[in-house]
């Protein structure tokens, strides 16, 4: 695929990208930002080439998910460095100033309890609403897997938000999912 | 995906999520930029990077040579300005050493040889050295001195090695 092309495609699929970037980044604007940018410039440098073995959206999101595993790893050898980690406090202070709902705070904090992989998986579905199979691609696992960890993430997001609904004035009643492998 | 209720829910929060996170979405075109420009700056710092490292090993280079030069110069005279010296060989007769004119030297010597050379020449120098008194030392009955009648000589042709008469009479006027 020319470049021009591809150019055309990211642009397409930009606003999902971005959010895929904030699921990764654990919903920090400015990382995700960065992390988008990480990922376009791979694929200027051909670092990341797409060779269409899969749907165009299923290769650039792992790609970021990748991009973002890396970076975050750097993030937190840079921590150890005063100078980035003054940095890093920042950058989440920035972040906190967000205005959101109640509900919507509490979705999130949520969400940040879950192992990563489940929240992959949450948000690939329900966000991005991909297949679970197109999901499975995106996180290199098996289908099956896929499906547990979207399973479990359900059962552990439900539970925390029951914790505190009664505070938000609303209640999750328990419906199993028939097809649900816990 | 059949959705039930709960799933519904979480949608529903997933959905205002994406709304929220919509509104942030920064321009593509910006970050698309953004990438394009790093990505033309790196090339550009790393040919910079690479004429000054080649800067850096030519000048160390030139400094290595210039310090090696300086190390082997030295006060003796060289090898280009030595006359070749003649070197002393035996003789199958040992009372007859032979003088023969030293061999030219190959012209693809290595520096790095350069006082080994150098040494080699001030031996052979020295040990071909002669005083100037020399000639003085030498006289006609060199070779009477300094050579042995055979055992098997009958005396008549030893009495050839005895000075005449007339001879010891001057030695002894002298």
């Amino acid at each position: 695929m020319e470049i021009s092309a591809l150019k055309a495609e990211l642009e397409r699929l930009h606003t999902a990208s971005f959010g895929w970037a904030m699921s990764c980044c654990h919903q920090n604007r400015a990382d995700a930002e960065e992390v988008l940018q990480i990922v376009y410039l791979k694929i200027l440098q051909g670092k990341a080439i797409y060779r269409g073995e899969s749907k165009l959206q299923t290769w650039l999101f792992a790609v970021i998910r990748k991009t973002a595993i890396t970076e975050r790893r750097k993030q937190l050898l840079r921590s150890l460095n005063p100078y980035f980690s003054a940095r890093l406090e920042v950058s989440d202070e920035l972040e906190s100033d967000f205005e959101r709902s109640e509900m919507q705070r509490h979705f999130q904090e949520a969400l940040a309890q879950l192992p990563a992989r489940q929240r992959e998986t949450l948000h690939l579905v329900f966000y991005q609403e991909l297949s679970l199979s197109e999901a499975a691609a995106v996180m290199n696992v098996s289908v099956g897997s896929a499906r547990r960890h979207y399973e479990r993430g359900k059962k552990r997001l439900r539970e925390a938000l029951n914790q505190d609904g009664a505070r938000y004035g609303f209640e999750w009643k328990r419906n199993e999912n028939s097809g649900a492998v816990l | 995906m059949d959705l039930s209720g709960n799933e519904m829910k979480i949608q529903a929060l997933y959905s205002e999520l994406r709304l929220e996170t919509q509104s942030r979405v920064p321009q593509f075109e910006y970050v698309w930029t953004r990438a394009k420009v790093v990505e033309e700056t790196p090339i550009r710092s790393r040919r910079m990077a690479l004429v000054i490292a080649a800067s850096v090993v030519a000048v160390v280079c030139s400094l290595a040579v210039w310090a090696w030069y300086t190390s082997t110069a030295s006060p003796l005279p060289t090898i280009a300005e030595l006359p070749p010296q003649p070197t002393i060989v035996e003789s199958p007769d040992p009372q007859t050493p032979v003088l023969q004119p030293a061999k030219p030297r190959r012209q693809r010597d290595h520096r790095r040889r350069q006082p080994e050379r150098w040494n080699t020449v001030a031996v052979a120098t020295l040990s071909s050295w002669q005083s100037p008194t020399q000639l003085f030392m030498e006289s006609p009955t060199d070779l009477v001195l300094t050579s042995l009648p055979q055992l098997n000589q009958s005396a008549k042709d030893l009495e050839s090695f005895l000075p005449k008469d007339h001879e010891l009479m001057k030695e002894s006027n002298r």
